[in-house]
């Protein structure tokens, strides 16, 4: 009973240290770009570099940073461009006497913009080290040495900051729980969807399967659509299979939305080495995400339901307004696929 | 009455829906959004005075509850309103935080408050952390995003926490929510004190 | 509905896994307050007199019973706050380090001999530590940017230290529990004197 009684009143402190956690993640991205620009470092020889410079194009111009290494830094090949969907590629060696462990690099111009910039540098021993680079201090300083966990949990945080800001996955979710009643329905539905979504992550992340984005995009806004009117025609009393079986419904549409999840982790430009890691932890990353968001939501629903008695019209106005907004999205999406 | 609410709720969906639906669902604003919704929570003086009034609403009873909570609601919303009219916004940790220091004191003692105090309470909570939480001049689409958040976000604690207080129904459990309210007294006694004596120092 | 119960538990008991993370993430939120909470959390569990006396009152409450036990966690922090209060305006209050090493002293005691006096005595030995603790944190308190982080993190520490105390006397339930609450009375009585002779 005390154990219980310690653990109650942790809550308020325990509280105020998880959103400072949250807040952590968020605050230093407020208002940032989706997509961050790419910079690979790797070690060819003692002093020699392969440097990848990935940048994205904003309305078709190209970002206006350029690299600056430390002075005694020669081109062995002058940098090359290459034009990629959305972004520009460039490619260049450089020698670096005493190699660049501890060397800062600079990124003239980042701080006009609002990019973040994902660093990765891997040493001749297969050693890596990688990180964020911000606008608000913009460079980066080679690290000697970079344990793998730091690695996770760059990605970790990228996961979670990808679900907390991809409102189409908050709004499938918040319609799913629409119509889940029961906590078991839930546990198997929030299962079901994180399994599915994490195959189609996997399978789309090591290439093998692969699916135009603006399709699975228009795709996903038109899954939120279903599932909030289906939870419409649950509070009028009728049934179906989404209300039946929700698990198989969040299963099958979940499929969908890791295609989704697999195009933002490509926008990052992993390289293919530590994959797998940086895989897992950006799933783990989005779990993580997924399941606060959940966790707030029964919160607050219970709160609500409990004081107000109000559970049945504000089901029915969350349904209405989630379909609103992802009918809208729908629209915008085949928009873009038939006349953009 | 159902359908009032949703024609309301859709209507003002649809006038937002299209600014959040330009980024392809990843909103521009998401930032803006949770810095506003995490605001009640990261400030102490704030997340102090919600929890204080969530848990004396909570134990005043469901009616106090009903009232309590759309008037701490519309509190916060005049506050942030006003914090852009009144420029005084230097006072708001002290407010909150002697807010904080009633309220606290009366859960403390375990009794149920009346409803005209603890309604009382609540709004004059609500007005001071709108006063506090008030965002930076920014863009108006921006402004009004953040301050919405944040009237969710308070909105959301205090009656998070008077739905713990209304089910404390065992001996414990009302002792619990007893200590947390000493909990916050004596902070805000601590930060009272050392506020007004620090100077002097 | 079960939904009700177990989801509303459910979602509070990942809350508070995320948030036991927490202390991993370290760098997060240093600007919002949380490096005014940590060194008001930090700061009463530096002192190792402070530590074994506040602990004591929580095994001595449950030698005392109900209701001391369920109110002394209520008007402790009032009390210290108050003490911490006369620390600030610095009340003139004497040799403040000897009288919290002898409540220590007179507090490991009574855990020990199992003392069970009326409420009215308990409540005055145990607010006269009350006051000479706070007075102790009061006056020394730093010329922090984040007070109200800071004043909740120091409460927050010293009411759990308060329930540790608590948690640990229930062993006192069985025979050899008990025999265990009292030589830890003993322990801290031997500590707190060593701190009152000067020794530690």
């Amino acid at each position: 009973m005390t154990a219980k009684l310690v653990r109650h009143l942790a809550a308020t402190r325990l509280l105020l240290a998880i959103v400072i956690a949250v807040m952590g993640l968020s605050a230093p991205v407020a208002a940032h770009e989706v997509r961050p620009a790419y910079l690979q470092i790797d070690q060819t020889d003692a002093s020699r570099y392969t440097i990848l410079w990935k940048t994205p194009l904003l309305s078709g111009m190209p970002l206006p940073v350029v690299l600056k290494f430390p002075g005694d830094v020669t081109h062995v090949m002058e940098p090359q461009e290459r034009p990629l969907p959305g972004s520009i590629l460039q490619k260049r060696i450089i020698s670096a006497p005493g190699g660049l462990a501890g060397r800062q690099i600079d990124f003239v111009g980042l701080q006009a913009t609002i990019t973040d910039v994902l660093v990765r540098v891997t040493w001749l021993d297969g050693r890596q080290a990688s990180a964020i680079v911000r606008p608000s201090q913009p460079w980066y300083t080679v690290p000697a040495e970079q344990s793998g966990w730091s690695v996770a949990w760059e990605y970790l945080k990228l996961g979670i900051r990808h679900i907390l800001y991809g409102l189409d996955h908050l709004l499938f979710v918040a319609s799913l729980m629409l119509i889940v009643r029961d906590w078991r329905v839930l546990v198997k539905t929030i299962t079901a969807f994180t399994l599915a979504h994490s195959i189609t992550l996997a399978l789309a992340t090591f290439g093998l399967v692969t699916l135009p984005a603006a399709p699975v995009e228009a795709m996903i806004a038109l899954s939120i659509l279903l599932v909030a009117a289906e939870a419409v025609r649950m509070e009028r009393g009728e049934t179906s299979l989404t209300i039946t079986w929700p698990w198989v419904v969040a299963f099958g549409f979940g499929l969908l939305h890791g295609f989704g999840f697999a195009g933002a982790m490509a926008d990052l430009g992993l390289p293919q080495r530590d994959l797998p890691m940086a895989l897992l932890f950006f799933n783990i990353g989005v779990e993580i995400g997924q399941l606060t968001f959940i966790a707030v939501l029964l919160m607050v629903g219970y709160s609500a339901r409990l004081i107000f008695a109000f559970g049945r019209p504000m089901r029915i106005a969350a349904a209405y307004g989630i379909g609103t907004v992802a009918a809208f999205w729908a629209v915008e999406r085949l928009d873009t696929i038939f006349l953009g | 009455m159902i359908r009032r609410c949703s024609v309301l709720s859709t209507g003002a969906l649809l006038w937002l829906a299209p600014r959040p639906a330009l980024a392809h669902g990843a909103l521009e604003g998401a930032g803006d959004f949770y810095a506003g919704l995490l605001h009640p929570v990261v400030v102490p003086a704030e997340l102090l005075a919600l929890v204080a009034t969530g848990l004396l609403i909570g134990r005043a009873g469901l009616a106090t509850c009903r009232w309590a909570i759309p008037m701490l609601a519309g509190g916060v919303a005049v506050g942030l309103a006003a914090a852009h009219a009144v420029d005084a916004l230097s006072g708001a940790t002290t407010a909150l935080i002697v807010f904080a220091l009633a309220t606290a004191a009366i859960v403390t003692t375990g009794l149920r408050a009346p409803m005209g105090i603890g309604v009382g309470l609540a709004s004059l909570t609500g007005v001071a952390v709108g006063f506090d939480a008030a965002p930076e001049p920014n863009a108006w689409f921006t402004l009004l995003l953040t301050a919405a958040a944040t009237l969710l976000g308070s909105t959301a604690i205090a009656a998070i926490l008077a739905a713990l207080a209304l089910k404390a129904e065992q001996h414990w459990q009302r002792i619990a929510v007893q200590i947390a309210g000493s909990w916050i007294t004596a902070s805000a006694l601590l930060y009272l004190a050392y506020q007004f004596m620090a100077p002097a120092r | 509905m079960a939904w009700n119960k177990y989801g509303a538990v459910g979602a509070m008991v990942w809350l508070l896994a995320v948030v036991a993370a927490e202390p991993v993430l370290g760098h997060t939120g240093e600007e919002h307050g949380a490096g005014g909470f940590s060194s008001g959390f930090m700061h009463p569990l530096l002192g190792p007199d402070h530590v074994i006396a506040m602990v004591a009152v929580g095994l001595w409450g449950v030698f005392l019973g109900a209701p001391a036990i369920w109110v002394l966690p209520i008007v402790f922090p009032l009390v210290m706050a108050l003490g911490g209060v006369f620390g600030m305006i610095e009340v003139p209050l004497p040799s403040v380090e000897t009288g919290i090493a002898l409540s220590a002293v007179v507090l490991g005691l009574c855990v020990a001999f199992a003392a069970k006096p009326p409420l009215w005595a308990a409540a005055l030995i145990v607010g006269t530590f009350a006051i000479f603790h706070g007075y102790a944190h009061g006056a020394e308190m730093p010329v922090a940017s984040d007070a109200v982080s800071y004043a909740l993190g120091f409460v927050i520490a010293t009411g759990l230290l308060h329930l540790c105390g608590i948690a640990f006397g229930h062993l006192a339930r069985w025979p050899a529990g008990r025999v265990a609450v009292r030589m830890a009375g003993i322990l801290i009585a031997v500590i707190g004197g060593a701190y009152l002779t000067g020794v530690a």
